[in-house]
């Protein structure tokens, strides 16, 4: 009997014990961060990019979490790595949203990875920041954003560079064979025309290749005065040392769309006097920025990428506290409304929406490369 | 004196058991022609001597020791010369790499004066020398073939059937090199289906049937006797 | 642009990839199946000899050696390990196993060096210019190296008399037993002769490029295609194949097809027809389907059965 009521005496404490963290772990889960998802290029084609993603998420989520979080909550941000390659960004997309059950996902970076992840949150009704830039991007769905001015504005205004630098009519464009590549090399191909310029040699690459020799000469063979388009990441280093070995440089120059893209990860010699455009960073919040990445990280940002990473995750912020609610149907609809009034880092700092969720102004900075450094362009 | 002394093996492929329990000998200065009508077991027992099939029960004793476990390349090291039926050169070697193949086993000096011998017992692989084994014509594959079981100079050289496919006067020519190899030192034991001429160079003959030694005689005295004439030499 | 120079970049692109295409054959010819991780050797080779070169502060060459002997033990390891206990099976089963190795192996690498872009430490080589051609130090170190390996194997094949029972072992199995030659031992022998021209290779273009965990993955097409276009098993057809495959890729993006069909502006009028360069890849590939349709036994023809 006296045993008995020994075992007994012990489960009471045990059912006492376990209730009582029960209780806590509620108290906890009231305090529990707002999780949301990003997508990253942490390997792959674009790791580098990838890199200054990173930190300026981590920026933006300090900034956040300083200034009270969302909701009276922290905000916390779930990373995973896209590899530069849809097939395994859609793997995290699936992850985030059927495991993690995140209300936003920030990130694609690539066209090629934005478009089939894009289609899966929208379908889910999960909302989706990209910075990615194809045009095709606005056809997605209403949970879509992107926060980056298209190609078509990117292309045009690298060959009107081109055109107005160099005064150039004799055009040699290269791009990389992927969603983004293609509609650079469309639209820059329709911007030369209308410009009465002459399209001499046209070259879509593969990416991840060791050997980009004949893409070269074939975009040399004609003697072109300027090359434009866009080169990404590892193949960029790879292209360029090439052209380098082999001599082969355009008359009066490189022009690239995104030209942090091509001379971050590319080795300092042979992308000396490139020119190109990226996002404009300039103005008192960009400098800001700039300066918290230097201290935190000791080097100023390759990329202009950490920007634009950096708007994505305060917009989703602002939109959270404005909807007073983490459901992605209302920070969807409270995008629209903070957009016009929030002040960015990246491409000028008007972030504001047109009826797709598009980007609907863009600046662009000329820019050229000195010593391995992207240094403003002046004439 | 006994060179090779078979003790009732059993072998076979896989689950398929052939030999059920063959025995044999042969003295160092014999030739043994072993036949028996198809599937009997003949080209299994060369096999089997040779280690390309491992016997299941029994023992293989050869120069005294045992070697039943041995695997052919092994056997080839202790003296064991192997010609088979088919597939017997390796067709993209010349006649000289494959001789030089034949000597795997022995050191490189004196590799070319030991070419040169076997070239005066083969005169017609000297002219084909650096001809490709898969040029030569059937008669001189099989020259081949047997020359280059001989570049070690083996106690023991088994033959599966070295005159299947040939002209009759490739034929005659084959059994004469066979009798000159005899005479050099080496024991034979030969396979053969249509074996007038083989007994004819024989000293002994085994019988084999579905597997098991069915008769054993001198070979003169098979070639005398009409029932086995009959049955196994086809009349 | 000079068509030395054109010659000169095929020339390069030949010279790595014959290196691996050679390695791949000789492999084929004892094993009788198509491995697909023998690139993944290139990859582990190139990674190794990083390692010593760029960690360990070794001399590139010294690294290189010592992460071909590397590799190549580590071939037989691997051997020893899966696929000597499917000897016999069927060349269906061995080559999805290998598939599987080769999987296994481009991401042990991605777990021991990471997805990053690596180099080794030579620094960015300037080129020379040599009859009218531009080539660095480095591309004419890879060329040589090339030529003098392709003439070593040449040598072991022919003259040693471990080559010479390579192919005797590769020709008739059971008669090279029958003479005494261990086949295994040379079946390790070749594993090891595969792995280290691979890893030869696979360090020619981290030299000439760069380094990444796909970089083996990203050349199976071309070495296969080469290893089919000389006739799988034969490493002189690799040599050729390699070649023509390089210039072809080389040629093929650079010529002016209009000029051609018109015989250069004699029967109308077209220019600026060329290849696109997004269809570099299918080179690879139509040489594979047309060899396989035409020559199944490739250009040089296999070795007499």
């Amino acid at each position: 009997m006296k045993q008995t009521n020994f075992f007994g005496l012990v489960l009471f404490f045990a059912s006492l014990v376990i209730i009582s963290l029960f209780v806590a772990s509620g108290a906890i889960q009231a305090k529990e961060p707002v999780k949301i998802g990003a997508i990253i290029p942490i390997t792959g084609t674009s790791e580098v990019e990838g890199q200054d993603m990173s930190r300026g998420l981590q920026i933006a989520l300090d900034e956040i979490n300083t200034a009270g979080g969302v909701l009276g909550r922290s905000l916390e941000v779930i990373v995973e790595d896209t590899e530069t390659r849809p097939k395994s960004g859609l793997d995290a997309v699936h992850k985030l949203i059927d495991i993690n059950k995140v209300p936003v996902i920030l990130g694609g970076y690539f066209s090629s990875v934005s478009l089939p992840t894009g289609n899966y949150s929208n379908s889910q009704g999960v909302v989706q920041l990209t910075w990615s830039t194809s045009p095709a991007l606005r056809k997605v769905g209403p949970f879509f954003f992107g926060i980056c001015g298209t190609d078509e504005l990117m292309a045009a205004n690298t060959v009107k560079f081109a055109i107005e630098d160099a005064r150039a009519k004799r055009f040699g464009i290269i791009v990389d064979n992927s969603a983004y590549g293609l509609g650079v090399l469309e639209f820059s191909k329709r911007e030369i025309k209308k410009a009465g310029g002459e399209i001499v040699a046209e070259v879509k690459y593969e990416r991840e290749k060791a050997d980009y020799r004949p893409e070269l000469q074939r975009v040399f063979a004609q003697k072109p005065e300027v090359v434009v388009g866009t080169l990404i990441g590892k193949d960029a280093r790879t292209i360029f040392k090439q052209a380098y070995e082999l001599g082969l440089k355009p008359q009066s120059g490189w022009y690239l769309s995104w030209i942090s893209l091509a001379t971050a990860p590319s080795i300092p010699e042979t992308v000396e006097g490139v020119k190109g455009l990226i996002g404009r960073l300039k103005g008192k919040a960009a400098n800001r920025f700039n300066e918290m990445y230097q201290e935190k990280y000791g080097a100023p940002p390759q990329t202009v990428w950490g920007h634009y990473i950096y708007d994505a995750v305060w917009l989703t912020a602002l939109a959270i506290n404005f909807a007073n609610s983490p459901e992605p149907k209302a920070i969807k609809d409270a995008l629209f409304k903070v957009a016009p009034v929030y002040r960015g880092v990246s491409g000028g700092g008007d972030k504001t929406f047109n009826a797709d969720g598009m980007q609907k102004y863009e600046v662009y900075q000329r820019m050229v490369c000195k010593n391995g450094k992207l240094v403003i362009y002046q004439k | 004196m006994v060179l090779l002394e078979i003790k009732s093996i059993y072998s076979g492929y896989g689950d398929m058991e052939i030999l059920h329990g063959v025995s044999m000998e042969l003295h160092h200065d014999e030739i043994v022609t072993i036949i028996g009508p198809n599937a009997s077991g003949k080209s299994t027992l060369l096999k089997t001597i040779m280690g390309y099939l491992i016997p299941t029960k029994g023992k293989i004793r050869f120069n005294g020791a045992d070697v039943t476990h041995l695997r052919p390349d092994e056997k080839a090291r202790v003296g064991i010369g192997y010609v088979p039926q088919l597939e017997n050169v390796f067709p993209p070697l010349t006649v000289t790499e494959s001789l030089d193949m034949g000597a795997y086993t022995m050191p490189r000096h004196g590799l070319k004066e030991r070419i040169e011998e076997i070239f005066d017992l083969f005169p017609v692989l000297r002219v084909k020398r650096k001809e490709k084994a898969s040029a030569l014509s059937g008669g001189q594959r099989q020259m081949l073939a047997m020359a280059q079981a001989l570049m070690t100079g083996p106690n023991l050289l088994l033959l599966d059937e070295p005159s299947a496919g040939l002209a009759p006067n490739t034929r005659i020519d084959v059994f004469k090199k066979i009798q000159e190899i005899h005479h050099m030192g080496s024991a034979i034991i030969i396979v053969e289906q249509d074996a007038y001429q083989s007994l004819r160079i024989s000293n002994r003959c085994y019988i084999l049937v579905m597997g098991q030694k069915e008769h054993e005689a001198p070979a003169d005295r098979i070639l005398e006797d009409e029932r086995i004439k009959k049955a196994y030499l086809g009349g | 642009m000079l068509f030395q120079q054109i010659v000169i970049n095929a020339l390069i692109r030949a010279s790595e990839l014959g290196l691996l295409a050679i390695g791949l054959t000789v492999t084929y010819d004892i094993l009788k199946f198509a491995n697909f991780a023998h690139v993944e050797f290139a990859c582990i080779g190139a990674f190794l000899a990083y390692t010593m070169n760029v960690t360990l502060g070794m001399n590139i060459i010294l690294a290189g050696l010592v992460a071909i002997l590397v590799v190549g033990v580590l071939s037989i390891f691997i051997d020893r390990l899966v696929f000597i206990r499917l000897r016999g099976a069927s060349s269906i089963a061995l080559m999805v196993t290998s598939l599987g190795l080769g999987i296994a192996l481009r991401n042990g690498v991605r777990a021991i060096w990471g997805a990053r872009i690596k180099g080794y430490a030579i620094g960015l080589q300037n080129p020379v210019e040599l009859i009218g051609v531009r080539i660095t130090p480095v591309q004419i170190f890879i060329i040589l190296t090339s030529v003098i390996s392709m003439v070593i194997i040449h040598l072991i094949l022919k003259r040693t008399k471990l080559g010479k029972a390579m192919r005797a072992t590769s020709a008739n199995p059971a008669l090279a037993q029958a003479c005494g030659i261990h086949t295994e031992r040379i079946v390790r022998w070749v594993w090891f002769m595969g792995a280290s021209l691979a890893a030869l290779g696979g360090i020619m273009i981290g030299l000439d490029t760069h380094l990444t965990p796909r970089m083996g993955f990203s050349v199976m097409i071309p070495v296969f295609a080469i290893s089919i276009l000389g006739g799988l098993g034969n490493p002189y057809g690799a040599m050729v194949g390699a070649l023509i495959l390089g210039l072809t890729e080389n040629i093929g993006l650079y010529t002016d097809l209009g000029k051609i069909l018109t015989l250069n502006g004699l029967i109308g009028n077209l220019t600026g027809l060329y290849i696109p360069t997004g269809y570099k890849l299918a080179i690879s590939f139509i040489i594979m389907i047309v060899v396989l349709l035409w020559r199944p036994s490739g250009i040089m023809g296999k070795r007499e059965r």
